[in-house]
């Protein structure tokens, strides 16, 4: 798939600026950027949440998992009944233990309410409610952002082990290059609403060609030793 | 003016979508409730059971008891038939809460029609009824009862339309509040996405999440519905003789108050009554839906531990043995200890709810009540924090907290806030004490700094502001800083500028530095050494250069392991640790991470392994590494 | 991050962009009024039209001479054209023209001249006794009951104030005239003549506002001193008056001033019962009389003087929060 020209204003405030970016089938495309970067912005519009102009191709079905799990589940509805949303009646019974079985997750949880999750679990339900629309994009906006680290590397996990099993194409974005690195194929590095670089990742973080991507790789802690 | 809504009401918008529907117990239990609850059942019973019972003495006339006071066979009096003014309190019950109830009906069935309206018109319309709303919110509520009445006409009719009229605004801007927040939650858009149909996500996601909030509204409505028509029947302006209502008997009575007070009191009681009852239960109702109960219980904190061992004259910061509680048997923080040496800078490390922070409050003093704090040392520069007065620990303690935007008083100029802690603590000059705060503001590298101290915090940003607060900090001649997540909602490249600043301020001022951080990478880097907490205790002390490859403890290095950095192998899946954390009541009598650990063994699990010398200047508690 | 309206940009910091901001939402709250103005006196003309039946016959009775209805329906115009009417109001209305009584005959502009003072001087000292009472009190019972401290406190004032608010005005009008005006007899039971007649009516009427008010601010400083520049302020070891007064009480005000402006419209209006009980010669007393007495164009008069009160009130309340607050714009555009 591809976006071209996208814009996303918010009254006078240009949030994304004229972004081109193209999503090749099966591939996992890592978008970084710091607060106010319109990394979210771009994934709202991709996803049809916000109004934007430019053109967006050859998607049909996009999904989008959100930052928070603690917002992203209707605490009234169980885990199945969120996880089945969206899939026709019938074939409901058979899809929910799949969906739950592709993120790991027990099928008795079902029946439970999303307050009795953990935010890991959590996480997992709403990729699990995403796959259940059949996408053809998947947009994870900061999907680790609220996750301990001890958790965050089993999510990093199943997104790749997704990407590779259902051949899943995505939009994967995060304010952590290292996270970025470690599931995309290529980065994109959003700053002022445009993107400056975009290439494959070792070739990104390897040898930067913009000077913001290098200022943010500076800035990157590392363990010492 | 009678929808007096409790200050609490327009919150319950806010939390509503967090709680479950559990422990509401002890709301019920509390006074209030059980006052409005009894009050609204006696109403009910009332209402029910009233003319049934009094109906035929309400009604009964006679000529010889006359504009009577009060006397052992009628206790409220008599009224110009001779009829008895108690029973036909008690008889008007039924019919004054049968007006509030069909008020109130008309006022929720439009208000909410109204409020849904916008969600459903298109953008322009939708507006104007948002502003209309919005105008005659403001509008009190007996101005539009009394325009209603004039054109319905008066009497009954008349008046249960117009406090209809007057309950509809508020309702619709409760329905419209709550259906935003509802529409604009994400679970929402997710179910946008997958193509679920606006009927469906009206009914499925933003019904059921607005539905309980508003019906709780009524009780509320209800009570003011009632006092609202008891005002109009009051000023002759709603139920007409032969009818009667509270309102009615009042007005009555009223006339009469001058000679015989006592014929006011029984309807007056029943209103006032009546609308305490439905105002405290809807409160109680109200605050239900807002939030689940704390369920506070009270606890008895355990004993201090006695002061084991030498002080360390070397520390500027000893920590021997620091428990932090909460009633109910959660301990968040369990015995621990900690030394930082001037000039040192400590990372405190560890996963959300691994009791950090707390950690570092109950060294500031800053545990909120109802925890409870006990040690058997905590020194800081070489005094008990106990012993130390306001202004001691004010100016050689610095704090700085995770959130710029909210560390900074936003009503307050920032110069003003720095300048405030040498007023107060040193003495100084307010202009003596603004120069100061200038000078400090430069020192944390902010630039033009005269200007901005004269700027409110909102002018600033956020890494601005965390230089703000660290500068105030550096007023006094701080001993020791402590600073909790100081980078965390920082973007990378402001952290990193932070992070130096505040290597530069350690190091020229002397003082400690007790980093507080989720972050392992972010410690590895800025500390030298590196304390890991994991369920409130320390399981793993070493210098920060060896966390690569010499940490020893199993979580530690799951931790590191489990994070990923720019040389992680790609084409390896990275670590994670299985479970999560067990919270503060949970912690069981053997090591807390035992049942997360892959070399757990029987031990691990019924024994707590204590924290013992593993190596130069490190120190873990596990057991499978040190025996 | 997620809404780039309430993330201020650092190049806008500057002075000037705020000052255009804060006239161009003042422009906008004046333009609002305007409207709500001119469809409050489309309503008050309307109300005349919407009673049912002939408002003059209704007026005069039954048993009316035909000539006298004609007559007095011809003086009011009432059998010109709609917009005719209207435009006649209007014109009359701007030039302080209200109308005749149909009772006395006086004119109903001067009979508002004479009254309003009375409502106003009353439901502003209810307010001032309300706002000097409550707001201490609130911010007392907030510090005493913090985290769930004193819980004997907590309920106490929780059950006190859950009381009070529910108490009408009118209750507390007869409550008061029953017992200090009629049994002890320390104040006149009615009447406006000398400082001692205020009392009972002001106090009447500040009761159950107290009470609303004090919850209020309770609740706002709960809110503040769980703020973390609150905990800053903790952390530097500011003496308790400091704390409260300086870092509690600026950022608890917008909310009391809001609070506050709803107060006043809403004591205008609760006047009325009270005017009725105290026989206070206010406007208030004045409605009552003229709508259970049919006096058309008075009830339309003062109806229309007390919207237009309660438009004002409300832009005075938030221009000046407007001006106050140096984040009431991001507010503006995010709500």
């Amino acid at each position: 798939m591809r976006i071209e020209g996208l814009t996303v204003r918010y009254g006078g405030f240009t949030a994304v600026d004229d972004v081109t970016l193209e999503i090749p089938d099966g591939h996992v495309v890592g978008l970084v950027g710091e607060s106010g970067s319109g990394k979210s912005s771009l994934a709202r519009a991709v996803s049809g949440l916000v109004p934007y102009t430019g053109g967006i191709e050859g998607a049909p079905r996009i999904q989008m998992v959100f930052q928070d799990p603690y917002a992203s589940l209707d605490p009234r509805m169980t885990i199945g009944e969120t996880v089945g949303e969206g899939i026709e009646k019938r074939r409901r019974a058979t899809e929910v233990p799949r969906l739950l079985g592709l993120v790991q997750l027990p099928a008795e949880l079902a029946g439970r309410y999303p307050r009795e999750l953990s935010g890991g679990q959590r996480q997992r339900v709403a990729i699990a409610r995403a796959l259940g629309g059949d996408p053809a994009l998947l947009v994870a906006d900061e999907i680790t952002g609220s996750l301990d680290v001890s958790v965050q590397g089993a999510v990093l996990n199943l997104v790749r082990g997704l990407r590779d099993e259902l051949g899943l194409s995505m939009l994967f974005i995060s304010h952590n290059l290292a996270v970025v690195r470690y599931v995309a194929d290529t980065i994109a590095v959003m700053h002022h609403g445009r993107i400056v670089e975009h290439g494959p990742a070792e070739q990104v973080v390897g040898e930067p060609a913009h000077d913001y991507t290098r200022a943010l790789l500076a800035a990157v802690p590392r363990l010492r030793g | 003016m009678w929808a007096r809504t409790a200050p609490d009401g327009p919150r319950a918008v806010d939390g509503h979508a967090k709680k479950g529907p559990r422990s509401r117990g002890g709301l019920w239990r509390s006074a209030p409730a059980l006052i409005g609850g009894v009050l609204v059942l006696l109403m009910a019973v009332l209402a029910v059971a009233g003319p049934i019972i009094w109906g035929e003495a309400a009604e009964r006339i006679d000529a010889g008891a006359i504009l009577q006071g009060a006397s052992a066979e009628h206790p409220l009096g008599t009224d110009n038939l001779g009829r008895d003014l108690l029973a036909r309190v008690l008889v008007a019950g039924r019919y004054s809460l049968a007006l509030a109830l069909a008020a109130t009906l008309i006022g929720a069935v439009g208000g909410i029609l109204l409020g849904a309206l916008p969600s459903v018109l298109p953008r322009r319309a939708a507006r104007m009824v948002t502003g209309t709303v919005n105008a005659l919110v403001a509008f009190p509520g007996l101005l539009l009862a009394m325009f209603t009445a004039v054109v319905s006409g008066l009497g009954a009719r008349g008046a249960v339309l117009g406090i209809g009229v007057a309950i509809a605004p508020g309702f619709a801007r409760l329905t419209q509040t709550l259906a935003a927040s509802v529409a604009g939650a994400d679970y929402v858009a997710a179910a946008r996405m997958l193509g679920v149909p606006r009927r469906r996500i009206l009914a499925r996601h933003i019904l059921p999440n607005i539905a309980e909030p508003l019906i709780l509204n009524l009780a509320q409505s209800l009570g003011g519905a009632l006092l609202g028509l008891a005002g109009m029947s009051f000023l002759g302006l709603g139920v007409q003789p032969p009818e009667f209502d509270w309102g009615r008997l009042l007005f009555d009575g009223f006339a009469r108050i001058y000679v015989t007070p006592v014929v006011a009191v029984g309807p007056a009681a029943a209103v006032a009554l009546a609308g305490i009852g439905f105002n405290l239960l809807g409160d109680t109702l109200a605050r239900a839906a807002a939030r689940s109960s704390a369920g506070q219980r009270d606890g008895v904190g355990p004993e201090p531990p006695e002061p084991a061992g030498q002080p360390d004259p070397d520390a500027v910061l000893e920590v021997r043995d620091l428990t932090v509680s909460f009633p109910g048997g959660s301990t968040p923080v369990r015995e621990l200890s900690l030394t930082v040496t001037p000039g040192e800078i400590v990372g405190l490390v560890g996963e959300s709810g691994s009791g950090k922070s707390l950690t570092a409050a109950a060294i500031g003093g800053l545990v909120p009540y109802p925890g409870s704090v006990t040690y058997g040392r905590l020194v800081l520069g070489g005094a008990d924090v106990a012993t130390m007065s306001g202004k001691e620990l004010g100016t050689a303690l610095a704090m700085v907290f995770q959130d710029p935007m909210a560390s900074l008083n936003p009503a307050l100029k920032v110069g003003g806030q720095l300048a405030e802690v040498a007023v107060v603590h040193q003495g100084a000059s307010r202009a003596d004490a603004r120069r100061r705060a200038v000078d400090r503001l430069r020192h944390v590298q902010l630039p033009d700094p005269a200007k901005h101290a004269v700027q409110h915090p909102h002018e600033l940003s956020g890494g601005m502001r965390q230089r703000a607060v660290i500068a105030m900090g550096l007023m006094g001649t701080p001993r020791l800083i402590i600073a909790d997540e100081p980078t965390t909602a920082l973007d990378v490249t402001v952290q990193r500028q932070i992070l130096r600043l505040l290597r530069e301020v350690v190091e020229e001022t002397g003082a400690a530095l007790l980093f507080i951080s989720h972050d392992i990478a972010v410690v590895g880097e800025l500390c030298d050494r590196v304390v890991v907490m994991y369920a409130g205790r320390v399981v793993e002390e070493l210098p920060a250069d060896r966390l690569a490859d010499g940490a020893a403890h199993p979580y530690t290095k799951a931790l590191i392991a489990s994070l990923p950095d720019l040389d992680t192998d790609r084409s390896r899946p990275l670590a994670g640790i299985p479970g999560t954390q067990p919270a503060p009541a949970q912690v069981g009598a053997g090591c807390a991470f035992a049942d997360r650990c892959s070399l757990a063994t029987e031990q691990c699990r019924t024994e707590r392994p204590e924290l013992v010398v593993h190596g130069p200047r490190q120190r873990v508690a596990c057991w499978e590494v040190t025996s | 991050m997620s809404d780039p309206r309430t993330t201020r940009r650092p190049g806008s910091k500057a002075g000037s962009t705020t000052v255009r901001r804060t006239l161009r939402t003042a422009v906008r709250r004046i333009v609002r009024f305007a409207v709500s103005l001119a469809a409050l006196l489309v309503a008050a003309f309307a109300m005349i039209h919407l009673i049912p039946g002939d408002p003059v016959r209704a007026s005069l009775g039954p048993a009316a001479p035909i000539e006298l209805i004609e007559a007095r329906t011809a003086a009011l115009g009432l059998d010109r054209p709609l917009p005719e009417q209207f435009v006649t109001y209007v014109g009359h209305v701007l030039t302080g023209d209200f109308g005749t009584s149909f009772l006395t005959g006086e004119a109903v502009g001067d009979v508002i001249a004479a009254r309003l003072p009375n409502t106003l001087t009353l439901a502003l000292l209810a307010t001032a006794v309300a706002l000097i009472v409550a707001v201490p009190l609130g911010m007392w019972a907030a510090v005493r009951t913090e985290n769930g401290r004193n819980r004997g406190t907590d309920l106490a004032f929780g059950t006190v104030t859950g009381t009070a608010v529910a108490v009408p005005e009118f209750l507390y009008s007869i409550a008061l005239v029953a017992a200090l005006a009629v049994g002890l007899g320390w104040f006149p039971p009615a009447g406006k003549a000398g400082p001692l007649t205020y009392v009972l009516p002001v106090a009447a009427l500040s009761a159950g506002p107290i009470a609303m008010i004090a919850r209020i601010t309770r609740v706002e400083t709960l809110r503040e001193l769980g703020t973390d520049y609150v905990r800053l302020a903790r952390a530097k070891r500011l003496p308790a008056a400091r704390l409260h007064l300086r870092h509690v009480l600026p950022n608890t005000l917008t909310a009391t001033l809001t609070v506050g402006g709803l107060l006043l419209t809403s004591l205008i209006a609760g006047s009325v019962l009270v005017e009725y009980v105290f026989a206070w010669p206010g406007l208030g007393l004045k409605i009552v009389e003229s709508i259970t007495q049919k006096d058309y164009p008075v009830a339309q008069a003062v109806i229309l003087v007390y919207g237009a009160i309660v438009l004002v009130v409300n832009l005075v309340v938030d221009l000046v929060l407007g001006a106050l607050d140096p984040t009431s714009e991001i507010k503006e555009v995010s709500a």
